[in-house]
């Protein structure tokens, strides 16, 4: 039976090896006597040394290599096969040399025209190219053991002669090769390997099927890496007018990315890689065409190479028979083919690749070897807890035998057996008495007991083995809304971040399985926005100021988010991230005007940007959040702050000169958050509205118009203290944005004017590079183009908090705060808006606010000999007015 | 109103957050952790009722360049000494030239393009008491070609300038001003005085709208919302010009339309 091999990337890219049922060339001795001589390969042309016409006319046995057409006294005649042209034909004549001693063996080769003598794999006569009779000696020297002789001859006109002739070790004569010593039959020993891949299932991607059962494995070797073969496709892509059991071979252009990117394929090799060394490989090849798409024959290819890869034999067909089965075979006595490729050259139509064989060196192994091979297990060691990913559990183990021979090296123990390869040889450990062999094991989760059994040529088997734990992995998978792989994307699980991102195939391995059920949000960042000012740069390579993700979190109407969740822990988790479910992250710089403790500049963040962020959440359903706060004292980075955070506990909040100062330099004047160090969060959301967002005040107009049509219906959704209501720009605490949904519409005559919020937000936030294209990376949603009005939305993932890096710049002596009560002298009545101002001791004005109602200022960023100051009354701080609290 | 009722603050700093949270406020997601001055509060410090104030005067002559005129409310026994320059900065001394009429004067030039500048005072009266005076302003540039905002620098008074308004490079200035008569019996100056000017004399090509803020002092309950009004001083006397209240994150807020730039304040009657 014959296989057809196909490669594929994935499901879909396919070369076709077809299935052909064919005679085989030529067939000899097996079952009969034992044949002695050479195994003659006929073959009509000259093409030269090395290569070979393409199918034999004919095979046959020649007892004896002395043929002339002179009527050479002791030469027979050459009694060609029927169809040969005497003046133009090549001959190759290989078989087995089994001396019986030890020594030098003198070879002699008389011939006309083109002559070679290979002695196991070398070159041992090489008397190429045209030219007169010739005859040529060589010294070689053998063990007592088989070795391959091939000769090779090339009648390219005028005499036809070949002979020869052997010298054994000590001899005294030259004379034939003692016929009994020769064995053309037994090409491939009782060690020999047939490999039909019929057992392999139709359309399955060629990967290690065989490894364990036959020591074989295939590799994908390809330019981009991205190809794997197939066996016997049933899909066919693309290509009518053929028999349908003869489908071309397709390729898709990964470097084009689109599935009409049709690429020939025949001359992408499929390569084949032995766990032993090998000394002959055979395989049988077919196509269903005879000429390529340029009108040459198909020519096929095997390439030997050994451990190191280099080239070490080959072998041509050509053309390659159509409709039957021709073969290919490369022959190293030295043992040391590692690996084959076998290749179609530009062909596109169907080929087929079946009955794959291969024998080690012979005659290393001895029927007197009974020592098994010794197997130590490198890896894992016993009791110790794997982590099994896609690649599985890696097996590692040194395998030393004394003839060299190892037939196969299996870990068991999984479900599936799986065959160990050789690797690189280590120091203490090389070929050929020792080998380092590897793989992996698929193994299901929980205890295993791995077992490495090694086999020698004589039949010995060693074996080591292991008691370990075995826990899967739990693969995340991050592709975008397209389907294509999403590097260098952050994740989320049960909203911690993962302190690595997806690879460049989108995937995340992790040292541990997750739970079912675990949340996993990714993001993957499309933009970083370069930001109009300085100090900036914290948290990035450039100043920025926002940055967009692309995420996997869904946002319901009712505001809920729907993360990802894992079901099956051992199964990659599918995530996707789409430009519809973006995140805006927002990069803030905060200068505070006072010497601010540590302790404060903390509560800071916690007090109010933290929350300003989960406002600024729910406010734009979850598409935009402060990402990342640089909080510095004393004034530092002022000018680049967008929040200044004034002393002044008076001050009312504003944005000054001109709003979307965030987004946008102005040339006229700067702009800046003004804060007042008690401002709450929401007031840092209303501010930032103004700063970030571009949205102006939606409080009553002139008319008493506010807001949007029903923050005074019926519906409590969208009144004051409803989940809806839209008029964030209005008041405190309101959770939402105004928008033109139908349910609730913006009203114009606010200072926002006919533009509703969201448009604004949608307007400021698109992707501008692309704007109006559909091939934009992210949209901003709003509730027209979402379709509705999300509700109070679920809190924003922990591990989306805001980044708050604090550099306190202040000066020792700190005093901790404080309130200070004040009253008119001579009575209890509080002296009320009266303004208290502190002079350092470094001679700065910094006005710390008005006296409130009840006479009360509270203080901060004081140190012991600062001056407080206020029409009436002045105050040095003293040592016992003072609280130090260092920093 | 449909806006919410900011929550009343008394007396709250950032150590009182955990207070606030406990009066029912925790609705509010704010909290605080800073810890304060663990000893008891102090006695109360008093203030002199009849101290002497420093009365100041600013007036831009050009885009960079800002005149300082100060009078105290009792004579200054000499030329007091004067610092100006951009707020939380040490600042400079101010040469002062002494005036008829115990008017001391001075000239700051390099005038930030946007800003708040504070102005201290260190002087004697005639009484030998020691005289410490601060006071701010603003100076804000505009963008000719969008709504500006220019605010004061507490943020208590705002001026947005339609484009066009003013000229190009013209700059708005905006000062503590001196009540320059009391206002109509039982209402009471709220914010302000301010002087909003702008440089080389530059006025109002088109109309802009002011916004005052009640100060947070004022307690809201004792306040009779109807009365209060956008007050201009018109070289003679202080002149209505209306205006809105409306609740905000700020707190309430007078919004009035005007057509000159000039003095202005929000008066309003306490009980």
């Amino acid at each position: 039976m014959t296989t057809r091999i196909a490669p594929a990337r994935g499901a879909r890219r396919r070369i076709t090896l077809s299935i052909a049922v064919a005679a085989t060339v030529a067939t000899l001795g097996v079952g009969a006597a034992r044949a002695q001589g050479f195994r003659g390969e006929y073959y009509a042309g000259d093409p030269g040394y090395p290569a070979l016409p393409a199918t034999p006319t004919a095979v046959r046995l020649d007892a004896d290599l002395g043929f002339s057409d002179r009527g050479d006294p002791g030469l027979a005649p050459w009694a060609l096969p029927t169809g040969l042209d005497p003046e133009r034909f090549t001959v190759r004549w290989t078989t087995t040399f089994r001396p019986t001693v030890a020594g030098d063996h003198v070879f002699t080769l008389e011939c006309a025209d083109d002559s070679v003598l290979v002695v196991d794999g070398t070159i041992a006569i090489d008397l190429r190219g045209r030219r007169a009779r010739t005859t040529r000696a060589a010294t070689v020297r053998l063990t007592a053991a088989a070795h391959d002789l091939e000769v090779y001859q090339g009648e390219h006109g005028g005499d036809a002669v070949m002979r020869l002739l052997h010298r054994p070790p000590g001899g005294a004569t030259d004379g034939p090769l003692p016929a009994a010593q020769l064995d053309p039959t037994i090409r491939f020993g009782a060690a020999a390997r047939l490999v039909d891949f019929d057992r392999i299932p139709v359309d399955t991607p060629l990967i290690d099927q065989l490894a364990a059962s036959d020591g074989v494995r295939f590799v994908h070797d390809f330019v981009d890496g991205q190809w794997t073969f197939t066996s016997r496709p049933t899909v066919r892509t693309g290509w009518t007018g053929f028999p349908a059991a003869s489908p071309p071979n397709l390729l898709v252009s990964r470097s084009r990315g689109i599935e009409a990117a049709e690429e020939i394929s025949g001359d992408v090799p499929l390569t084949i890689v032995f766990a032993q060394p090998q000394a002959r490989v055979a395989v049988r090849v077919g196509t269903a065409v005879r000429a390529s798409v340029l009108g040459a024959p198909v020519q096929a290819y095997l390439l030997a190479y050994d451990g190191a890869g280099r080239l070490v034999a080959s072998d041509r067909l050509a053309p390659v028979p159509q409709g039957a089965i021709g073969a290919l075979q490369v022959v190293r006595g030295a043992g040391d083919i590692a690996a084959i490729g076998i290749s179609f050259g530009n062909s596109p139509f169907d080929e087929l690749i079946d009955d794959l064989r291969f024998e080690p060196r012979p005659g290393a192994v001895t029927s007197a070897d009974l020592t098994p091979p010794q197997v130590t297990l490198l890896a894992p060691t016993a009791g110790s807890t794997l982590y099994a990913g896609r690649g599985g559990v890696a097996v590692r183990a040194e395998v030393r035998d004394a003839s060299g021979i190892i037939t196969s090296v299996v870990a068991s123990g999984a479900p599936a057996a799986v065959g160990l390869f050789r690797s690189s040889p280590t120091a203490g450990c090389a070929p050929p008495t020792c080998g380092v062999y590897e793989g992996s094991v698929i193994a299901d989760q929980g205890p295993l007991r791995l077992v490495v059994t090694a086999r020698d040529g004589a039949g010995n088997v060693g074996t080591a083995q292991a008691d370990v734990s075995v826990v899967r992995q739990t693969i995340i998978h991050v592709t975008d809304q397209d389907r294509r792989d999403v590097a260098g994307a952050e994740l989320f699980i049960d909203g911690v971040r993962h302190p690595t991102v997806t690879g460049a195939d989108g995937r995340v391995v992790l040292a541990a399985p997750l739970r079912a059920g675990t949340a996993v949000i990714a993001r993957s960042r499309v933009f970083e926005g370069a930001s109009p000012r300085a100090s900036h740069r914290a948290g990035g390579t450039r100043d920025w100021n926002f940055r967009v993700y692309t995420t996997n979190l869904a946002v319901g109407l009712d505001g809920s988010t729907a993360p990802t969740r894992v079901g099956d822990p051992t199964a990659p988790l599918e995530v996707q991230v789409r430009r519809d479910q973006a995140v805006v992250g927002v990069h803030l710089v905060m200068s505070i005007e006072w010497d601010a403790s540590t302790a404060e500049l903390a509560a800071l963040r916690a007090t109010y940007l933290q929350p300003a962020s989960d406002w600024l959440w729910d406010a734009t359903d979850g598409q935009i959040v402060i990402e990342r706060v640089d909080i510095v004292d004393r004034q530092a980075t002022w000018d680049d702050a967008d929040f200044r955070v004034h002393t002044n506990f008076s001050l009312r909040a504003n944005v000054n000169c001109r709003r979307a100062g965030f987004l946008f330099n102005s040339v006229w004047c700067g702009t800046w958050m003004n804060m007042s160090r008690a401002d709450w969060s929401w007031v840092y959301t209303h501010e930032f509205g103004h700063y970030g967002l571009d949205l102006g005040d939606e409080y009553t107009d002139a008319a008493g118009a506010l807001c949007t049509a029903a923050i005074g219906g019926s519906d409590p959704q969208f009144g004051p203290n409803g989940g809806k209501q839209a008029c964030l720009m209005a008041a405190q605490g309101v959770p939402k944005l105004c928008s033109s949904h139908a349910d609730n519409p913006h009203l114009h005559g606010t200072g926002q004017g006919d533009t509703p919020c969201w448009d604004m937000v949608a307007r400021r936030f698109r992707d501008e590079e692309r704007a109006g294209g559909f091939l934009q990376r992210w949209f901003i949603r709003t509730p027209t183009t979402r379709g509705g009005i999300v509700g109070k939305l679920a809190p924003m993932p922990s591990g989306w908090r805001l980044d708050a890096v604090i550099d306190n710049r202040g000066t020792s002596g700190l005093c901790a705060p404080s309130t200070m009560r004040f009253v008119v002298r001579g009575t209890t009545t509080p002296a009320v808006g009266y303004e208290l101002w502190q002079r350092t001791t470094d001679g700065r004005s910094i006005l710390l606010g008005k006296t409130d109602g009840a006479g009360n200022v509270p203080l901060t960023g004081l140190h012991i000999g600062d001056r407080i100051d206020a029409t009436g009354f002045t105050q040095t701080i003293g040592v016992n007015d003072c609280t130090p609290i260092g920093r | 109103m449909l806006v919410h009722p900011r929550p009343r603050r008394r007396g709250l700093d950032l150590a009182l957050g955990a207070a606030l949270l406990g009066l029912g406020l925790a609705s509010c997601k704010w909290s605080a952790s800073i810890s304060s001055d663990p000893r008891p509060p102090p006695s109360a410090r008093s203030v002199r009722p009849d101290a002497t104030t420093v009365a100041v005067e600013l007036s831009a002559r050009d885009p960079d360049e800002v005149t300082v005129a100060l009078r105290g409310s009792r004579r200054l026994v000499g030329a007091p000494t004067v610092e100006l320059g951009p707020s939380g900065v040490a600042a400079q001394p101010l040469a002062l030239a002494s005036l008829p009429g115990d008017v001391y004067q001075g000239t700051l030039r390099g005038l930030p393009a946007d800003g708040v500048l504070t102005l201290a005072v260190f002087g004697r009266d005639d009484r030998g008491d020691e005289v410490r005076a601060y006071a701010q302003l603003a100076a804000a540039a505009i963008a000719p070609d969008q709504v500006s905002e220019a605010a004061a620098p507490a943020g208590d008074l705002i001026v947005r300038l339609p484009p066009g308004a003013l000229p190009e490079r013209a700059r708005v200035l905006i000062a503590p001003a001196i009540a320059p008569a009391p206002v109509d019996a039982g209402a009471q100056l709220l914010t302000g005085p301010y002087a909003v000017g702008a440089t080389a004399g530059a006025s109002l090509a088109q109309p802009a709208a002011l916004e005052l803020l009640v100060p947070r002092h004022v307690d809201g309950e004792r306040l009779d919302r109807a009365s209060l009004a956008v007050v201009r001083w018109s070289g003679a006397a202080w002149t209505p010009i209306g205006g809105t209240a409306i609740d905000s994150p700020h707190g309430l807020l007078v919004h009035a339309a005007i057509d000159a730039l000039g003095t202005y304040a929000l008066i309003g009657k306490v009980r």
